[in-house]
């Protein structure tokens, strides 16, 4: 068994949740890393389209395009907003609905892949995550993403090559038949070591303990794991019998 | 009954899927693909055992579909159940 930690990341740059929850999790990983336990953490992110048919331009602001999709007061729509980006405050995050973009991003789940045959996925992920959360900036149009892209390092034409051809279409494909396989709904979604799933944006405490009690597990297999809890579970349910 | 308790503070558990919804193959469109088993014969993904799932108190915010789900009780002064914010 490898020393290290394996975790896959599911999410997209236009989920909120997934840049609140990478926050949460870089944490946990780093009380992870700190504690007796801990061991180097690889990170690999996947495509998840949340809307996959969302324009890749549309001229108004988040609260307009909320209202208009969802059939709700505009200012009802803000005040949602509101509650987004303090919660992102919380985690140091800026959000700026007022100044984003609101797009289509398989375009930018592309470059994501073919940052990741350069070895800067990690960096191209929180750059896109950043330009469109805090930066007010295009994650949609094929010249913004060269742009983006070529300041973390990559050649622009090859992106932009890459994006006319749709080069990365296939892996973003592969990585969204992935994620049905493995049931996912709803990102950000984290599975570790290839066995174990955590849905949401949990606190960085969850993380930590998640990451801990995996190297802990792998001592055992996922049906001794199971076993042992329904053992426990079976002896919860006779203590309750005994106790009416 | 397949939860497991993998915190001694009671408050992370890990819990077995057991039932993965029916779902059609994105790359191929076909219907009734079960669960994990989808991923087998697709090139390139890797046949998986199911995931044990972790399960928290209340849930974690997540976007699902073109909507996301916050607690609002994790607002200062907010209370109640979850209410839909945007994506």
């Amino acid at each position: 068994m490898n020393d290290s930690v394996k975790v896959d990341v599911w999410s997209d740059i236009a989920c909120p949740w997934c840049y609140i929850g990478k926050r949460k999790f870089e944490a946990g990983v780093a009380a992870f890393g700190a504690s007796s336990e801990g061991r180097p953490v690889e990170v690999e992110y996947h495509s998840f389209e949340l809307s996959p048919d969302t324009p890749v331009d549309f001229e108004g602001t988040e609260a307009e395009f909320l209202s208009g999709h969802k059939g709700m007061p505009v200012d009802q729509a803000q005040q949602m907003l509101d509650q987004v980006t303090a919660i992102a405050a919380g985690v140091g995050l800026e959000y700026d609905f007022e100044a984003m973009h609101h797009t289509n991003t398989v375009k930018a789940h592309q470059v994501i892949h073919l940052a990741k045959q350069h070895g800067k996925q990690l960096e191209m992920v929180e750059r896109l995550f950043t330009a469109y959360f805090e930066r007010g900036e295009h994650v949609g149009q094929e010249s913004s993403l060269a742009d983006l892209a070529a300041e973390i390092g990559l050649d622009r034409d090859e992106v932009l090559s890459t994006l006319r051809d749709d080069a990365q279409l296939a892996a973003v494909r592969a990585d969204q038949a992935q994620a049905q396989a493995y049931g996912i709904n709803g990102v950000p979604f984290f599975v570790i070591d290839g066995k174990y799933g955590v849905s949401g944006a949990q606190d960085p405490t969850a993380f930590e303990q998640v990451l801990r009690q995996v190297v802990a597990l792998r001592e055992t297999t996922p049906e001794e794991v199971a076993s042992a809890a329904e053992r426990a579970a079976d002896d919860a349910s006779a203590d309750v019998a005994v106790t009416r | 009954m397949t939860d497991m308790t993998i915190s001694d503070q009671g408050a992370v558990r890990l819990q077995a899927v057991t039932s993965v919804p029916s779902v059609p193959d994105a790359l191929t469109g076909l219907p009734g693909v079960r669960g994990l088993s989808a991923a087998s014969g697709v090139p390139g993904l890797e046949a998986r055992p199911a995931l044990l799932t972790l399960v928290t108190p209340g849930g974690a915010p997540v976007c699902e579909g073109d909507a996301c789900l916050i607690d609002a009780g994790s607002f200062a002064g907010a209370e109640g159940d979850w209410s839909e914010v945007p994506d």
